[in-house]
């Protein structure tokens, strides 16, 4: 039985996203992540929702019933704009939850033709940041967490 | 599989300098669990750190043809060297980009990163265990990498 719940939120777009180059679609990607977390051990909520608004409701509602929380914003991730605040808030506000926190993107997002140009989730925290990997980067993700709630419970 | 692991300026202080930051695990520990955990995966991990500029060019150089991946952490580099984004460039094969910490969250000059665009993949922040992690992770991305 899964001990721990990890919250997986994904931005604008991603459910409709086609890659042309032949890459996972965001139900290959849930399905990944399933597979992974059961192998883990983890329980998996994953999310997505194209309003801002939504994904800022959730952080600030939802993320305390779980042990982490791993978001791919996508194009919220660009400089800063009033939607951007408002995650960055939704995280600022929540933070007295203490947890593993992992921006993810499928693709790099420093690659000179990629349209999002600067991460999010700079805030006063610890927030990791994996990008590039495809699918890999949620699980890279959710590899990490285990290991970081596992030494959490011991220490 | 040959994969290079390779370390930039002040991370052979690694467990001594600034704890807090990059915690108390040294260089040589995170070499030892990362070619065990090579073998696990038939990698053949070469883990390698230098200060200099030039030795860290020179080491992207020779794994051209005979290296899969480049696991690079270019420390301080990362955030001045030209030099060391035109090697990865030059370099075809696959490319992971790794800092213990995350520099978006530290100081202004640590936000830019001449290694980022010049790699295949960025994980920071993950602490020391991104190293072991990113090894873990090569052989599926690997799988379906091509230049």
């Amino acid at each position: 039985m899964p001990n721990s719940s990890i919250l997986i939120l994904n931005g604008p777009g991603l459910r409709e996203r086609r890659d042309p180059s032949g890459g996972p679609s965001l139900a290959d990607i849930e399905q990944q992540c399933l597979a992974k977390g059961e192998q883990l051990g983890l329980a998996i909520d994953f999310r997505q929702s194209d309003e801002i608004t939504e994904l800022a409701r959730l952080i600030v509602h939802e993320r305390s019933q779980h042990s982490a929380l791993i978001i791919n914003p996508v194009s919220y991730a660009d400089a800063p704009t009033t939607d951007t605040g408002l995650l960055v808030q939704a995280l600022q506000l929540s933070a007295a939850v203490d947890q593993p926190v992992i921006e993810v993107h499928l693709r790099n997002t420093f690659l000179p033709d990629s349209t999002i140009k600067h991460p999010l989730l700079a805030v006063d925290s610890h927030i990791a940041f994996i990008a590039g990997l495809g699918a890999h980067s949620y699980l890279l993700a959710l590899n990490a967490i285990q290991q970081q709630l596992a030494q959490g419970a011991t220490s | 599989m040959n994969v290079y692991v390779i370390n930039g300026p002040n991370l052979n202080l690694l467990g001594t300098r600034e704890p807090e930051i990059y915690g108390y695990d040294t260089l040589a520990d995170i070499e030892k669990r990362c070619q065990a955990l090579g073998r696990k995966h038939g990698l053949d991990v070469a883990f390698l750190q230098s200060n200099h500029e030039g030795t860290l060019v020179d080491w992207i150089q020779q794994a051209m043809g005979s290296v899969a991946a480049i696991v690079l952490n270019a420390g301080a580099y990362t955030h001045t060297s030209v030099a060391i984004h035109d090697a990865l460039r030059a370099y075809t094969g696959y490319k992971i980009e790794l800092h213990i910490s995350n520099p978006h969250l530290r100081e202004p000059f640590r936000h830019l990163s001449y290694v980022s665009p010049a790699s295949d993949a960025v994980v920071a922040g993950l602490g020391v265990a991104g190293y072991e992690l990113a090894i873990g992770i090569l052989p599926e991305v690997l799988e379906n990498f091509q230049h």
